[in-house]
């Protein structure tokens, strides 16, 4: 006889209840409880609560990742030693172990906040929410997530963040995109940086902008070096408009 | 190892249906992985274990349903099968893929003495 609540119909079934909307089948002696519940469940629920602040305070939240190493940290020193006179910016920024990084960004003059994850590798929505109370309160400001140098494991947890943005250093190969998929599919924005190095690696940048599209069609990849400044205005520019988007939003 | 921090997520779950209710021991937790979602089986069994022990949970048989990938093309707009996110379209040969199925994540149920 089929149950009406959840719809067995296993004949083995010996006893049958239904506890605090739970469904419970007994088997003889053990039961099975249906749980369907997504293993990111809770993350996401903090993640929806982190981008609902956002939207809120009209904070353009962007999620920096890439593997260690890639130019992150310098690339925001540099973007805030040339916009701050027109861009709001904070840094939340994680890592194992050390605030050197942090360090690195408050003596470019950065309010930056760091996260130590400890063993973790990567930052979760939770960590980044408890880091917001540390933020100071940066109405319509652009704040960087930048996340544990780790190319496979950020890419699963959402942040809260409007962009997620992917740097890949021209030293790291241009096959990248495939051999870390998660990574790009997950983006919206990919960097090329450190491309004043071009010279002397082999790394094909057409191959690395294809290779990114194939995973995620709709990603956009832009070049640049933050030693050289090659790029860096078009990379300002789409921060620009990122910010736009966010502020605009009634 | 991310795995290791889906597998504390996979714990806090479990607990939250094991309180108010006086249950010697589960016996096997039931996950649905999919083929694309970026996580390692065996890399999942390793946390698995580790975050059980001196838990109900612990020696509990994880039981993993792999969910085959599958995508609609958006140019021959086909279902087709997907393996990795890199792969083209079976049918025309585009790379431009919407996934349909194989990036969940999810704990189906579990079965408790």
């Amino acid at each position: 006889m089929m149950c009406g609540i959840c719809g067995c119909s296993d004949d083995s079934t010996t006893h049958h209840e239904h506890r605090m909307a739970k469904t419970m089948h007994q088997h003889e002696n053990h039961n099975v409880i249906q749980i369907e519940q997504d293993l990111l469940a809770k993350n996401n629920q903090y993640a929806r609560e982190n981008r609902d602040y956002f939207l809120k305070e009209k904070i353009t939240a962007i999620n920096l990742m890439s593997s260690p190493g890639s130019g992150k940290t310098t690339l925001l020193a540099r973007t805030f030693t040339d916009r701050q006179q027109d861009m709001d910016m904070t840094v939340i920024v994680g890592d194992q172990q050390t605030d050197q990084d942090a360090q690195k960004l408050q003596s470019a003059g950065l309010h930056a906040v760091q996260i130590n994850t400890g063993k973790v590798c990567h930052l979760d929505a939770h960590m980044v929410g408890h880091s917001i109370e540390h933020v100071s309160h940066q109405h319509q400001g652009i704040l960087f997530i930048e996340n544990v140098g780790n190319l496979v494991c950020p890419a699963l947890f959402d942040l809260g963040e409007a962009f997620r943005v992917v740097l890949l250093s021209v030293t790291e190969g241009d096959n990248k995109p495939l051999k870390y998929p998660d990574m790009f599919r997950a983006s919206d924005l990919m960097l090329l940086t450190k491309i004043d190095l071009l010279p002397y690696v082999e790394f094909n940048t057409n191959k690395a902008i294809e290779y990114a599209q194939r995973i995620n069609p709709s990603i956009h990849a832009l070049s640049l070096s933050a030693t050289t400044s090659v790029g860096l205005k078009e990379w300002y520019l789409w921060l620009k408009n990122a910010s736009k988007k966010i502020t605009h939003v009634h | 190892m991310h795995e290791l921090s889906l597998c504390r997520s996979l714990l806090d779950i479990i607990n939250e249906h094991v309180v108010g209710n006086y249950f010697k021991c589960i016996k096997k937790v039931t996950l649905e992985v999919g083929q694309l979602s970026a996580v390692d089986e065996s890399a999942l069994r390793f946390g698995f274990e580790i975050v059980t022990k001196g838990t109900l949970a612990e020696g509990a048989i994880l039981d993993i349903i792999t969910i085959e990938g599958q995508a609609i093309c958006n140019a021959c707009h086909q279902y087709v099968k997907l393996e990795h996110y890199y792969d083209a379209c079976l049918n025309c040969g585009q790379f431009s893929l919407t996934v349909t199925q194989g990036e969940e994540l999810r704990i189906q149920s579990m079965e408790v003495a």
